[in-house]
Protein backbone atom coordinates (compact mmCIF):
# COMPACT_ATOMS: atom_id res chain seq x y z
CA UNK A 1 0.00 0.00 0.00
CA UNK A 2 0.97 3.64 -0.92
CA UNK A 3 2.51 5.38 2.64
CA UNK A 4 1.63 8.40 1.18
CA UNK A 5 -1.94 7.60 0.41
CA UNK A 6 -2.19 5.71 3.43
CA UNK A 7 -0.93 9.04 5.57
CA UNK A 8 -3.51 10.84 3.48
CA UNK A 9 -6.30 8.55 4.56
CA UNK A 10 -5.36 8.51 8.18
CA UNK A 11 -5.26 12.27 8.34
CA UNK A 12 -8.78 12.47 6.80
CA UNK A 13 -10.00 9.73 8.68
CA UNK A 14 -9.22 11.93 11.59
CA UNK A 15 -10.27 14.86 10.86
CA UNK A 16 -13.79 13.31 10.26
CA UNK A 17 -13.78 11.92 13.70
CA UNK A 18 -12.55 15.27 14.73
CA UNK A 19 -15.52 17.37 13.20
CA UNK A 20 -17.84 14.45 14.16
CA UNK A 21 -16.87 14.79 17.99
CA UNK A 22 -16.68 18.54 17.64
CA UNK A 23 -21.19 18.53 16.48
CA UNK A 24 -22.11 16.38 18.61
CA UNK A 25 -21.36 17.88 21.50
CA UNK A 26 -21.52 17.59 25.14
CA UNK A 27 -24.00 16.22 26.78
CA UNK A 28 -23.94 17.21 30.07
CA UNK A 29 -25.01 20.71 31.21
CA UNK A 30 -22.62 23.33 31.33
CA UNK A 31 -19.67 22.74 34.27
CA UNK A 32 -20.90 26.29 35.85
CA UNK A 33 -24.74 24.95 36.50
CA UNK A 34 -24.58 21.32 36.50
CA UNK A 35 -24.10 19.36 39.66
CA UNK A 36 -21.36 17.10 39.66
CA UNK A 37 -22.89 13.64 39.34
CA UNK A 38 -20.99 9.96 38.47
CA UNK A 39 -21.68 8.29 35.41
CA UNK A 40 -23.99 5.71 36.02
CA UNK A 41 -25.47 7.55 39.07
CA UNK A 42 -29.22 8.19 39.18
CA UNK A 43 -29.94 10.93 38.70
CA UNK A 44 -30.97 13.38 41.36
CA UNK A 45 -33.60 16.17 41.66
CA UNK A 46 -31.67 19.11 41.22
CA UNK A 47 -29.93 17.05 37.92
CA UNK A 48 -33.53 16.46 36.87
CA UNK A 49 -34.45 20.57 37.58
CA UNK A 50 -30.81 21.38 36.02
CA UNK A 51 -31.95 19.42 32.94
CA UNK A 52 -35.25 20.86 32.68
CA UNK A 53 -34.32 24.25 32.91
CA UNK A 54 -32.42 23.93 29.70
CA UNK A 55 -34.88 22.21 27.87
CA UNK A 56 -36.20 24.20 24.94
CA UNK A 57 -40.12 25.22 25.17
CA UNK A 58 -41.04 22.45 22.80
CA UNK A 59 -39.45 19.75 24.98
CA UNK A 60 -40.77 21.02 28.54
CA UNK A 61 -44.06 20.88 26.86
CA UNK A 62 -44.24 17.65 26.26
CA UNK A 63 -43.19 16.15 29.57
CA UNK A 64 -45.64 18.70 31.29
CA UNK A 65 -48.78 17.93 28.81
CA UNK A 66 -49.70 15.27 30.81
CA UNK A 67 -50.00 16.52 34.20
CA UNK A 68 -52.82 18.08 35.66
CA UNK A 69 -53.58 21.55 35.06
CA UNK A 70 -53.12 23.16 38.79
CA UNK A 71 -50.05 20.81 39.38
CA UNK A 72 -48.55 22.05 35.98
CA UNK A 73 -48.81 25.76 37.00
CA UNK A 74 -47.56 25.35 40.07
CA UNK A 75 -44.16 24.11 38.38
CA UNK A 76 -44.23 26.49 35.62
CA UNK A 77 -44.82 29.17 38.18
CA UNK A 78 -41.47 27.81 40.44
CA UNK A 79 -39.72 27.21 37.35
CA UNK A 80 -40.01 30.59 36.35
CA UNK A 81 -39.57 32.14 39.52
CA UNK A 82 -36.35 29.47 39.59
CA UNK A 83 -35.11 30.49 36.32
CA UNK A 84 -35.18 34.58 36.92
CA UNK A 85 -32.68 34.12 39.66
CA UNK A 86 -29.03 35.11 38.64
CA UNK A 87 -26.80 31.57 38.37
CA UNK A 88 -25.27 32.93 41.76
CA UNK A 89 -28.70 33.14 43.46
CA UNK A 90 -29.36 29.68 41.53
CA UNK A 91 -25.91 28.42 43.15
CA UNK A 92 -26.44 29.68 46.28
CA UNK A 93 -30.18 28.16 46.62
CA UNK A 94 -28.70 24.20 45.02
CA UNK A 95 -26.13 24.48 47.89
CA UNK A 96 -29.26 25.05 50.94
CA UNK A 97 -31.55 22.57 49.00
CA UNK A 98 -28.70 19.95 49.27
CA UNK A 99 -28.20 21.24 52.96
CA UNK A 100 -32.00 20.13 53.37
CA UNK A 101 -32.28 16.88 51.19
CA UNK A 102 -29.30 15.45 54.06
CA UNK A 103 -32.31 15.82 56.35
CA UNK A 104 -33.86 12.86 56.95
CA UNK A 105 -37.02 12.58 54.96
CA UNK A 106 -39.22 12.94 58.53
CA UNK A 107 -37.30 16.07 59.54
CA UNK A 108 -37.58 17.47 55.94
CA UNK A 109 -41.46 16.40 55.89
CA UNK A 110 -41.61 18.26 59.21
CA UNK A 111 -39.53 21.34 58.03
CA UNK A 112 -42.22 21.44 55.23
CA UNK A 113 -45.31 21.99 57.93
CA UNK A 114 -43.33 24.41 59.41
CA UNK A 115 -43.32 26.19 56.72
CA UNK A 116 -47.17 26.02 56.44
CA UNK A 117 -47.50 27.19 59.29
CA UNK A 118 -44.96 30.45 58.77
CA UNK A 119 -47.29 31.00 55.31
CA UNK A 120 -50.22 30.85 57.31
CA UNK A 121 -48.87 34.67 59.43
CA UNK A 122 -49.69 37.81 58.21
CA UNK A 123 -47.36 39.28 55.34
CA UNK A 124 -45.72 41.57 58.18
CA UNK A 125 -45.21 39.29 60.43
CA UNK A 126 -43.64 36.84 58.01
CA UNK A 127 -40.95 39.61 56.83
CA UNK A 128 -40.10 40.24 61.10
CA UNK A 129 -40.13 35.75 61.41
CA UNK A 130 -37.90 35.52 57.91
CA UNK A 131 -35.19 38.10 59.48
CA UNK A 132 -34.86 36.64 62.66
CA UNK A 133 -34.73 32.83 61.26
CA UNK A 134 -31.73 34.40 58.65
CA UNK A 135 -30.17 36.20 61.40
CA UNK A 136 -30.37 33.13 63.85
CA UNK A 137 -29.04 30.88 61.08
CA UNK A 138 -26.09 32.97 60.69
CA UNK A 139 -24.83 32.51 64.53
CA UNK A 140 -23.00 30.06 66.67
CA UNK A 141 -25.39 27.60 68.46
CA UNK A 142 -24.51 29.58 71.83
CA UNK A 143 -25.13 32.69 70.72
CA UNK A 144 -28.48 31.62 69.07
CA UNK A 145 -29.33 29.98 72.41
CA UNK A 146 -28.73 33.29 74.19
CA UNK A 147 -30.76 34.85 71.21
CA UNK A 148 -33.72 32.68 71.85
CA UNK A 149 -33.81 32.39 75.55
CA UNK A 150 -33.70 36.75 75.06
CA UNK A 151 -36.20 39.12 76.50
CA UNK A 152 -36.41 40.85 73.00
CA UNK A 153 -37.38 37.70 71.01
CA UNK A 154 -39.61 37.20 73.57
CA UNK A 155 -40.88 40.61 73.18
CA UNK A 156 -40.63 40.62 69.36
CA UNK A 157 -42.46 37.11 69.00
CA UNK A 158 -45.76 35.56 69.48
CA UNK A 159 -45.67 32.37 71.26
CA UNK A 160 -46.73 31.15 67.75
CA UNK A 161 -44.11 32.65 66.35
CA UNK A 162 -41.63 31.78 68.77
CA UNK A 163 -42.11 28.13 68.00
CA UNK A 164 -41.88 28.01 64.52
CA UNK A 165 -38.68 30.04 64.41
CA UNK A 166 -37.22 27.90 67.39
CA UNK A 167 -37.84 24.48 65.24
CA UNK A 168 -37.04 25.69 62.18
CA UNK A 169 -33.61 26.94 63.39
CA UNK A 170 -33.27 23.03 65.15
CA UNK A 171 -34.03 21.55 61.84
CA UNK A 172 -31.97 23.55 59.35
CA UNK A 173 -29.27 25.77 61.53
CA UNK B 1 -2.49 -47.38 -26.94
CA UNK B 2 -5.39 -46.84 -24.62
CA UNK B 3 -7.61 -43.49 -25.67
CA UNK B 4 -6.31 -39.96 -24.60
CA UNK B 5 -9.75 -39.12 -24.42
CA UNK B 6 -10.70 -42.07 -21.86
CA UNK B 7 -7.12 -41.21 -20.27
CA UNK B 8 -8.27 -37.78 -19.89
CA UNK B 9 -4.71 -36.55 -21.40
CA UNK B 10 -6.03 -35.60 -24.68
CA UNK B 11 -5.22 -32.03 -24.92
CA UNK B 12 -1.49 -32.02 -23.34
CA UNK B 13 -0.90 -35.16 -25.93
CA UNK B 14 -2.61 -33.52 -28.94
CA UNK B 15 -0.62 -30.15 -28.20
CA UNK B 16 2.78 -31.92 -27.86
CA UNK B 17 1.99 -34.27 -30.96
CA UNK B 18 1.05 -30.65 -32.72
CA UNK B 19 4.62 -29.06 -31.37
CA UNK B 20 6.74 -32.26 -31.89
CA UNK B 21 7.73 -32.90 -28.57
CA UNK B 22 6.73 -36.46 -28.60
CA UNK B 23 9.03 -39.01 -28.58
CA UNK B 24 9.34 -40.98 -31.65
CA UNK B 25 7.84 -44.02 -30.46
CA UNK B 26 4.90 -42.14 -28.13
CA UNK B 27 4.54 -39.95 -31.67
CA UNK B 28 4.07 -43.22 -33.61
CA UNK B 29 1.47 -44.91 -31.46
CA UNK B 30 -0.66 -41.96 -30.96
CA UNK B 31 -0.85 -41.62 -34.91
CA UNK B 32 -1.79 -44.88 -34.63
CA UNK B 33 -4.34 -44.62 -32.52
CA UNK B 34 -5.64 -41.14 -34.78
CA UNK B 35 -6.65 -43.27 -37.87
CA UNK B 36 -8.27 -45.42 -35.92
CA UNK B 37 -10.53 -43.14 -33.44
CA UNK B 38 -12.56 -40.26 -35.33
CA UNK B 39 -12.90 -38.11 -31.89
CA UNK B 40 -8.73 -37.75 -31.35
CA UNK B 41 -8.44 -37.42 -34.54
CA UNK B 42 -11.23 -34.30 -34.85
CA UNK B 43 -9.28 -33.22 -31.63
CA UNK B 44 -5.79 -33.36 -33.82
CA UNK B 45 -7.29 -31.60 -36.92
CA UNK B 46 -8.72 -29.06 -34.25
CA UNK B 47 -5.40 -28.53 -32.87
CA UNK B 48 -3.55 -28.51 -36.04
CA UNK B 49 -5.64 -25.70 -37.11
CA UNK B 50 -5.29 -23.36 -34.11
CA UNK B 51 -1.39 -23.80 -35.12
CA UNK B 52 -1.58 -23.18 -38.87
CA UNK B 53 -3.73 -19.63 -38.19
CA UNK B 54 -1.12 -18.90 -35.68
CA UNK B 55 1.76 -19.62 -37.66
CA UNK B 56 -0.21 -16.97 -40.56
CA UNK B 57 -0.67 -14.02 -38.43
CA UNK B 58 2.19 -11.83 -39.01
CA UNK B 59 3.37 -9.04 -36.03
CA UNK B 60 2.83 -5.79 -36.97
CA UNK B 61 5.56 -3.98 -37.18
CA UNK B 62 7.12 -2.11 -34.43
CA UNK B 63 8.63 1.72 -34.63
CA UNK B 64 12.26 1.48 -33.73
CA UNK B 65 12.20 4.23 -31.05
CA UNK B 66 8.84 2.44 -29.84
CA UNK B 67 10.41 1.44 -26.69
CA UNK B 68 12.32 4.69 -25.68
CA UNK B 69 8.93 6.56 -26.06
CA UNK B 70 6.80 4.16 -24.38
CA UNK B 71 9.38 4.49 -21.32
CA UNK B 72 9.88 8.39 -21.59
CA UNK B 73 5.28 8.18 -21.03
CA UNK B 74 5.99 5.78 -18.01
CA UNK B 75 8.62 8.11 -16.43
CA UNK B 76 6.28 11.48 -16.86
CA UNK B 77 3.40 9.47 -15.43
CA UNK B 78 5.29 7.96 -12.43
CA UNK B 79 6.68 11.69 -11.55
CA UNK B 80 2.58 12.97 -11.30
CA UNK B 81 1.47 13.20 -7.82
CA UNK B 82 -0.85 10.20 -6.87
CA UNK B 83 -3.74 12.65 -6.69
CA UNK B 84 -3.82 13.85 -9.82
CA UNK B 85 -3.26 10.09 -11.61
CA UNK B 86 -6.31 9.15 -9.69
CA UNK B 87 -8.53 12.45 -10.19
CA UNK B 88 -7.75 12.00 -14.36
CA UNK B 89 -9.01 8.12 -13.86
CA UNK B 90 -12.02 9.79 -12.19
CA UNK B 91 -12.81 12.51 -14.97
CA UNK B 92 -12.17 9.70 -17.84
CA UNK B 93 -14.29 7.07 -16.27
CA UNK B 94 -11.63 5.29 -14.89
CA UNK B 95 -12.59 4.60 -11.37
CA UNK B 96 -11.45 2.14 -9.09
CA UNK B 97 -12.26 1.56 -5.47
CA UNK B 98 -8.88 0.59 -4.17
CA UNK B 99 -8.25 3.94 -2.85
CA UNK B 100 -11.20 3.30 -0.99
CA UNK B 101 -9.54 0.26 1.03
CA UNK B 102 -7.06 2.50 2.46
CA UNK B 103 -9.61 5.01 3.98
CA UNK B 104 -11.87 2.82 4.70
CA UNK B 105 -9.40 0.65 7.30
CA UNK B 106 -7.75 4.28 8.44
CA UNK B 107 -11.55 5.30 9.22
CA UNK B 108 -11.87 1.65 11.30
CA UNK B 109 -8.60 1.55 12.72
CA UNK B 110 -9.41 5.25 13.93
CA UNK B 111 -12.69 4.79 14.89
CA UNK B 112 -11.64 1.65 16.95
CA UNK B 113 -8.64 4.01 18.84
CA UNK B 114 -11.64 7.10 19.13
CA UNK B 115 -14.31 4.43 21.01
CA UNK B 116 -11.57 3.22 23.43
CA UNK B 117 -10.84 6.66 24.39
CA UNK B 118 -14.38 7.96 24.68
CA UNK B 119 -16.25 4.64 25.47
CA UNK B 120 -19.76 4.81 25.00
CA UNK B 121 -22.87 3.46 26.45
CA UNK B 122 -26.05 3.26 24.67
CA UNK B 123 -27.95 4.56 27.51
CA UNK B 124 -26.13 7.31 28.63
CA UNK B 125 -25.25 8.04 25.21
CA UNK B 126 -22.70 11.57 24.57
CA UNK B 127 -23.29 11.87 21.45
CA UNK B 128 -26.97 11.25 20.55
CA UNK B 129 -28.91 13.24 18.49
CA UNK B 130 -31.16 15.92 19.39
CA UNK B 131 -34.42 14.11 18.96
CA UNK B 132 -32.62 11.06 20.97
CA UNK B 133 -31.54 13.61 23.84
CA UNK B 134 -35.49 14.90 24.18
CA UNK B 135 -36.80 11.09 24.89
CA UNK B 136 -33.64 10.72 27.59
CA UNK B 137 -34.41 14.15 28.85
CA UNK B 138 -38.18 12.86 29.26
CA UNK B 139 -36.99 9.89 30.44
CA UNK B 140 -34.49 11.27 33.19
CA UNK B 141 -36.50 13.88 34.43
CA UNK B 142 -39.01 12.51 36.80
CA UNK B 143 -41.91 15.05 37.05
CA UNK B 144 -42.88 14.26 40.60
CA UNK B 145 -39.44 14.74 41.93
CA UNK B 146 -38.45 17.75 39.98
CA UNK B 147 -41.88 19.53 41.74
CA UNK B 148 -41.10 18.47 45.15
CA UNK B 149 -37.42 19.82 44.52
CA UNK B 150 -38.90 23.06 43.17
CA UNK B 151 -41.62 23.26 46.02
CA UNK B 152 -38.28 22.93 48.47
CA UNK B 153 -36.17 25.22 46.90
CA UNK B 154 -38.99 27.88 46.27
CA UNK B 155 -39.39 27.36 50.18
CA UNK B 156 -35.98 28.04 50.77
CA UNK B 157 -35.81 30.82 48.46
CA UNK B 158 -38.99 32.64 50.20
CA UNK B 159 -37.28 32.23 53.95
CA UNK B 160 -33.99 33.19 52.30
CA UNK B 161 -35.35 36.16 50.75
CA UNK B 162 -33.79 39.83 51.27
CA UNK B 163 -36.13 41.58 54.72
CA UNK B 164 -37.77 44.73 53.89
CA UNK B 165 -39.73 45.76 56.89
CA UNK B 166 -38.54 47.70 59.91
CA UNK B 167 -37.24 46.30 62.77
CA UNK B 168 -38.46 46.00 66.70
CA UNK B 169 -42.21 45.47 65.67
CA UNK B 170 -43.19 43.83 68.93
CA UNK B 171 -45.43 40.76 69.27
CA UNK B 172 -48.75 41.34 68.32
CA UNK B 173 -48.55 44.92 67.52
Amino acid sequence: MNLNRFAVAVVVAGGLLWATARAQGPEQPPASTAPHRQPGEPWSPLDQLERLRQMNPDQRERLLERLPPERRANIEKHLRNYMSLTPEQRAHLREQYETFRELPPDKQEAFRRLFGRFLNQPPERQELMREEFQRLRHMTPDQRLERLNSSEFHYRFQPNERDIIWRMVELLP
Amino acid sequence: MRCPIEAGNEKTLMVALTAGTLTPAEQEALERHIDECAECRRLADEQKAVWSALDAWTVPTVSEDFDRKLHARIAVEARRPWWKREWDSLLHGRFSWKPVLPVAAACVALFGVFLVHNPVSLGTSRTAPAAVIQTQDAQKVDVDQVERALDDIDMLNQLDAPVTTPHGSPAGS
